[in-house]
């Protein structure tokens, strides 16, 4: 990996954007500064990134930013990674009633909207917890990584490595997590990192659209209230305050990406160069 | 704030009464040159395509001063609220009997060819009993020609702004909408306006009352097939984008309109009306809270003009007393000291915001002519002092631990304020003064309804104990009392009397108050007196109203709107620049009145 730099920048990339959303918070008081007097001021060394429309610095907002939104993406693909990759080699693997079973149940969660199930629950239960935000996104996107776990399942189930798991009698936690998990691992990372990508679109997204409550300081309110009530679109003023969470995103897309890359060279030795 | 969510608010609102004699059609004279295209958003609300044409649907898709048209439109005098431009109403005299004899315009014309006559009007106030905008005291209607008709008062009742109110109703043609009508309204509404006390009439009237609620559902819900129109424009067509209104060949006043379309454009916040207006696309648009970068883009634009005239609405916070602790004195008069009401203008509406100097109910710019310099001095100003914030805290047994506010009962104090998604305003000022209060010790956190209409419905549901709200509308004063103390608080005026209920009422303040030096005061009675008030009594009554809510502070008020406009010379001139009154009002009255003519 180290001998092509655009995967090492990805992994810099993300790992500054997770030393970011780890000590940000703790670096700015919890109450970030106002200042009615320096409502968008320009780019400064005070403000490195200028000010919003309280005269909060945009640096300390996209910082403490951060944890929400990294934290709630990690949480929305890991829970879709496991509840994904669990039904998928059960059904695949077991087959019969199993299968049946599974794999209605997979199409039932592939029927719901995600996004508008978020709007919905947002009328009860107000996300300012990144928990509770990547629990649910995650709850709503494991179904299309079950239906393709299943499908490699039922195609390496009759491995003759499989068989002979079976001829020897060992438990089905052990062929499950042992013998057909390992073969499906560097699909089921890639999906990890999508799913993250996902989840990140996914949750600035409600929140840029303001159809979430904007309660909790993250990327996307700060894009909502740049262009929603700064006017960022029409008054260079308020650029920074738009383009700082959105250059943000983009990096730390790009940075995701281009350690997928590198997973998927390090799970697969043909796709490395001498 | 969205575009005007207070305009309609200030136009739903019964404009108030001093004396009134006669009227005569006025305006203008001048012809107006035959125009083009004129461009504008509605003020009123966004389009919704499907919505019915039917100005008592709350999505309705037809356009105030266009295709729908008033009696008259309040000229908006802080002096007589009464007065009022002449639109459908020709003139109208004050009887002695306190009724109002209206004269419609000889020639109004529905846009079908008909005569628009008493019938019509007669209809369209039945109509208003069950959308229960008919004025407080009205009792019957009488025909007494083809263009007079005469609204008649509930015996023994005053009401000094039953001139507005008679004229502020909304006109829709009896062949349309008196199929939907019961051949016995009018025997309802009698009932349902029974002010005794005989126990068969009362239930009877409850019945009554309950009948035209169902049926003004009802009435919202109708869909016309086509748009009948007695105004200057008729809809020709509408999608998602945008609404197209024709001229209505049949106007009465049709030589005064200049455009021969109107394109209402959609919006669905006041970002996308900021982009029409820097992109020089609107010829006019209402008042849109915007911050000074966007207003600064916009009068960068060719032919963009920013038109200023004084605004009787004011926002507020608003408490829902029942919620702890708010329903504590001292804690709403601690939030008022820490809430820095000059830098939360400054961040939530700088452009067309005044921070408010007097918590009185009513705005700053009319509270020295109803209230003695005397009476102002006395009031307390709640200026910024967190030093006295934690002082009054602390008598009402509120302490401090780690930076950390905890009440009375032990549990940590913590503050939700809410606003609505597309109102710029008060999401930036309430994001200020979450900042604020959350540095004080009250961790407060900002939350956001989607639109103005769940807002509306969670704040009568008693869901938020802190929200955003408008008060101060006037230029009646009993309008801006009834904010406070009217049917959001629980207290109903019935012909004239006062009934307090739980129905309605999410403020839940307590009905009466002992102040200091004036003694007892009941708010809610006094408001409704206020209507039948006039000269040193009212005077009497607002003071007492006024230091009411400057020693309880049911709402703490943060600034007062300025009416903000833009108009656009590019197509059209002479616009109502100057006539204050008339600004208030839509483009649509301006034309009635004679204004905007073609380039």
């Amino acid at each position: 990996m180290l001998r092509t730099p655009g995967r090492v920048a990805g992994v810099v990339i993300i790992v500054g954007f997770a030393v970011m959303g780890l000590i940000g918070p703790w670096i700015y008081p919890h109450n970030l500064p106002v200042n009615a007097n320096a409502i968008y001021a320009g780019p400064s060394l005070a403000h490195p990134l200028g000010t919003d429309f309280e005269g909060t610095d945009v640096l300390a907002l996209l910082v403490t930013g951060a944890r929400y939104v990294l934290l709630s993406a990690l949480i929305a693909g890991l829970v879709a990674v496991v509840v994904g990759t669990t039904i998928g080699l059960v059904a695949g693997y077991l087959r019969g009633l199993t299968d049946l079973g599974l794999s209605r149940f997979t199409d039932f969660a592939l029927t719901v909207p995600g996004i508008p199930l978020l709007v919905v629950l947002s009328t009860v239960y107000r996300f300012t917890s990144p928990y509770m935000m990547g629990v649910v996104l995650g709850l709503t996107g494991w179904g299309g990584l079950a239906r393709a776990v299943r499908s490699q399942a039922l195609s390496l189930r009759e491995r003759p490595y499989l068989e002979a798991a079976r001829g020897l009698g060992l438990p089905l936690r052990h062929i499950l997590w042992r013998e057909l998990l390992p073969n499906i691992a560097p699909y089921v990372a890639m999906n990890l990192l999508l799913a993250v990508i996902g989840s990140i679109y996914a949750e600035t997204g409600l929140f840029f659209l303001g159809v979430l409550p904007a309660q909790v300081n993250n990327w996307g309110v700060m894009l909502n209230l740049a262009v929603f009530s700064a006017g960022a679109i029409g008054s260079p003023q308020a650029l920074t305050y738009l383009l700082a969470p959105l250059v943000s995103i983009l990096l730390l897309t790009l940075g995701i990406v281009l350690l997928l890359d590198a997973v998927d060279e390090i799970f697969n030795p043909r796709l490395r160069t001498l | 704030m969205h575009t005007s969510v207070w305009k309609k608010a200030l136009a739903l609102a019964a404009i108030a009464p001093m004396l009134l004699a006669a009227c005569s059609s006025g305006g203008k004279t001048a012809s107006a040159a035959s125009g083009g295209i004129f461009t504008t958003v509605n003020e009123a609300h966004p389009i919704t395509a499907g919505a019915p044409m039917n100005p008592f649907n709350a999505s309705g898709n037809t356009f105030d001063s266009y295709d729908q048209v008033e009696l008259g439109y309040s000229e908006y005098s802080a002096t007589n609220p009464n007065a009022t431009f002449p639109a459908l109403a020709a003139s109208w005299s004050l009887g002695k009997n306190g009724s109002l004899t209206v004269h419609l315009q000889p020639k109004a014309r529905w846009s079908n060819g008909a005569p628009v006559t008493a019938t019509d009007v007669k209809d369209s106030a039945a109509i208003a009993f069950t959308q229960g905008t008919q004025p407080s005291n009205l009792a019957s209607v009488t025909i007494l020609g083809k263009k007079e008709i005469r609204f008649n008062t509930i015996p023994g009742s005053t009401n000094q702004l039953f001139t507005s109110q008679v004229l502020a109703t909304t006109v829709v043609p009896a062949s349309v909408y008196g199929k939907e009508l019961p051949s016995n309204i009018w025997t309802t509404i009698t009932a349902a306006t029974y002010t005794g006390s005989n126990p068969t009439k009362v239930a009877a009237a409850k019945k009554a009352q309950a009948s035209l609620t169902t049926l003004g559902k009802k009435i919202a819900a109708f869909a016309p097939s086509k748009d009948v129109s007695a105004g200057p424009f008729v809809l020709a067509r509408l999608n998602p984008g945008e609404a197209l209104l024709t001229a209505n060949p049949d106007f009465w006043a049709r030589s005064r309109i200049a455009p021969k379309e109107v394109v209402m454009r959609n919006y669905t916040g006041n970002q996308q009306i900021w982009n029409y207006l820097i992109a020089g696309q609107l010829d006019a648009a209402p008042y849109t809270a915007m911050p000074t970068n966007v207003l600064h883009e916009i009068l960068h634009t060719a032919g963009n003009k920013e038109v200023k005239s004084p605004a009787y609405v004011a926002a507020s916070l608003a408490f829902d007393e029942k919620d702890y602790p708010y329903g504590i004195t001292a804690v709403r008069q601690a939030l008022a000291y820490v809430l820095n009401r000059k830098q939360i203008t400054t961040v939530g509406e700088s452009v067309s915001g005044q921070p408010v100097r007097y918590q009185t109910g009513i705005i700053d710019a009319i509270a020295p002519k109803w209230l003695s310099h005397q009476e102002l001095s006395s009031l307390n100003p709640y200026n910024l002092d967190p030093a006295k914030a934690a002082t009054l805290l602390k008598s009402a047994h509120f302490t401090k631990k780690g930076g950390q506010w905890y009440m009375p009962n032990g549990k940590p104090w913590s503050m939700s304020i809410e606003s609505v998604s597309g109102f710029s305003d008060w999401i930036a000022a309430g994001k200020f003064m979450a900042s604020e209060l959350s540095s004080f010790g009250i961790p407060t956190t900002e939350s956001i309804a989607p639109d103005y209409a769940t807002y509306l419905a969670n704040l009568a549901k008693g869901a938020y104990p802190v929200g955003f709200w408008l008060t101060a509308l006037g230029p009646s004063v009993a309008d801006a009392f009834d904010r406070i103390w009217g049917p959001n608080d629980g207290f109903v005026a019935v012909g004239n009397k006062v009934q307090h209920s739980s129905a309605g009422n999410w403020m839940n303040t307590p009905t009466s108050y002992h102040l200091p030096v004036i003694g007892t005061v009941q708010p809610g009675t006094l408001t409704a007196d206020l209507t039948a008030l006039t000269g040193s009594a009212a005077k009497a009554a607002v003071a007492k109203l006024a230091a009411a809510e400057n020693a309880e502070l049911p709402v703490i008020s943060l600034w007062d709107y300025v009416n903000v406009q833009f108009v656009n010379d590019k197509h059209f001139t002479d616009w109502p620049i100057g006539q204050a009154g008339l600004l208030n009002d839509p483009p649509g009255v301006w034309m009635m009145q004679g204004y905007v003519h073609a380039k």
